[in-house]
């Protein structure tokens, strides 16, 4: 459909051969913020994380995922892998690869995320950008590799031009 | 907000609803330029999923939540207030799409044109609004139901009835371009569900 690039889309697509593995968490396991804990402040880490409980702050696991679970309750910048929200979510999320919004999420604020899908009833305000050239995306990961689609434009052997200031008219 | 009216027909069902000027908007996007695009109604994922692999930044604003609050202001400038504080940041980009599904008939005059003079500052130059307006039918669920694009030519249509019907407001073309200023209807057509499809194109001049 339309002038789609070619590797993004809403459907799980295996993973290149060539992309780098997400780091699991060494055990199999990821960590779990419960129902009862509070966090204010500043996660940092290298495995899975599931938050159940409120977080506040800046959540920074960019090799893993972040599920923030039915009852979780986080108003924070979150920047991960991939991120999965069931709960309440207040902030910006990013995900380099993927972003899941299931219908129990309730969610104010930013996605950022090359692919983002989203069941319907889930209830969300704000922004979505799946443009994988966006610049939240490159602050965040600028040294990512593994989310970059394949262009479906021929490789012309030309830098390609860049211009995020057109202003388009769609259905002209 | 139109007159209530205690109305019951038969149930209706979902429906599978051709959009031909939807269609023209996306078809000629450029999977090379960014496009900003300002839905409305409540997040939907065949929104997302007809713009996933597009350089799109989408805002939602989810109206329909708010129709309740907007009809009980009236004092214009809260009901410009109370939109506005949906509207996600503009992070310097300007909006090149609206769309308005059905919820246009969810508004009265005033409301759509406190509604257009808060989107205006947020408008590209050229941008479009596509609505579908009531046209044949006298009546309307109570609430807006939902409409998800099946492809880019193609709503499913769920109607909500279980708050009863209302009169529809049938506006008309004139009628609608005097509530959103700075917009003129570029093309309209008639639906087979007898509402009529409009795009709206704005104008800074």
């Amino acid at each position: 459909m339309f002038n789609k690039k070619e590797s993004s889309s809403a459907v799980e697509e295996p993973r290149p051969v060539s992309q780098p593995a997400r780091r699991e968490s060494s055990d199999g396991h990821r960590a779990v913020i419960g129902a009862s804990i509070h966090v204010d402040g500043e996660l940092r880490g290298e495995e899975d994380l599931l938050i159940e409980g409120k977080v506040k702050g800046t959540v920074e696991l960019k090799k893993n995922s972040v599920t923030i679970g039915s009852s979780g309750e986080v108003k924070a910048d979150v920047f991960a892998h991939t991120i999965y929200v069931d709960g309440k979510m207040h902030g910006n999320l990013v995900a380099s690869e993927r972003i899941v919004v299931r219908k129990s999420a309730e969610i104010r604020g930013s996605i950022t995320s090359p692919r983002v899908s989203l069941e319907d009833g889930a209830r969300f305000n704000g922004t979505i950008d799946m443009d994988p050239d966006s610049e939240a995306l490159k602050k965040a990961f600028s040294n990512r590799q593994s989310s970059q689609p394949v262009r479906s434009t021929p490789n012309t052997g030309k830098p390609e031009a860049k211009d995020t200031d057109k202003s388009a008219q769609p259905g002209a | 907000m139109t007159a209530a009216a205690s109305v019951h027909e038969e149930p209706a069902k979902s429906y599978e609803l051709r959009v031909p000027l939807f269609q023209s908007i996306f078809e000629p996007f450029d999977p090379e330029r960014r496009y900003v695009v300002l839905d409305l109604g409540p997040a939907r994922s065949g929104l997302i999923e007809l713009l996933v692999g597009l350089r799109c930044r989408l805002d939602v604003i989810g109206l329909p939540d708010m129709l309740g609050h907007l009809q009980s202001l009236e004092e214009p400038e809260r009901i410009r207030q109370a939109i506005k504080a949906s509207l996600p940041p503009p992070r310097g980009e300007f909006v090149n799409v609206v769309l308005g599904w059905n919820l246009l008939n969810y508004l009265d005059d005033e409301r759509i044109q406190v509604l257009a003079q808060a989107l205006k500052s947020r408008l590209a130059p050229g941008a479009c609004l596509h609505a579908l307006i009531e046209y044949s039918s006298r009546h309307m669920p109570a609430v807006p139901g939902m409409m998800t694009p099946r492809d880019a030519g193609n709503l499913l249509v769920e109607p909500d009835e279980n708050d009863g019907l209302i009169d529809t407001p049938r506006y008309a073309r004139a009628r609608l371009e005097a509530a959103l200023p700075g917009m003129r209807a570029e093309q309209t057509m008639l639906l087979g569900n007898g509402m009529q499809e409009y795009l709206f194109r704005f104008s800074t001049s």
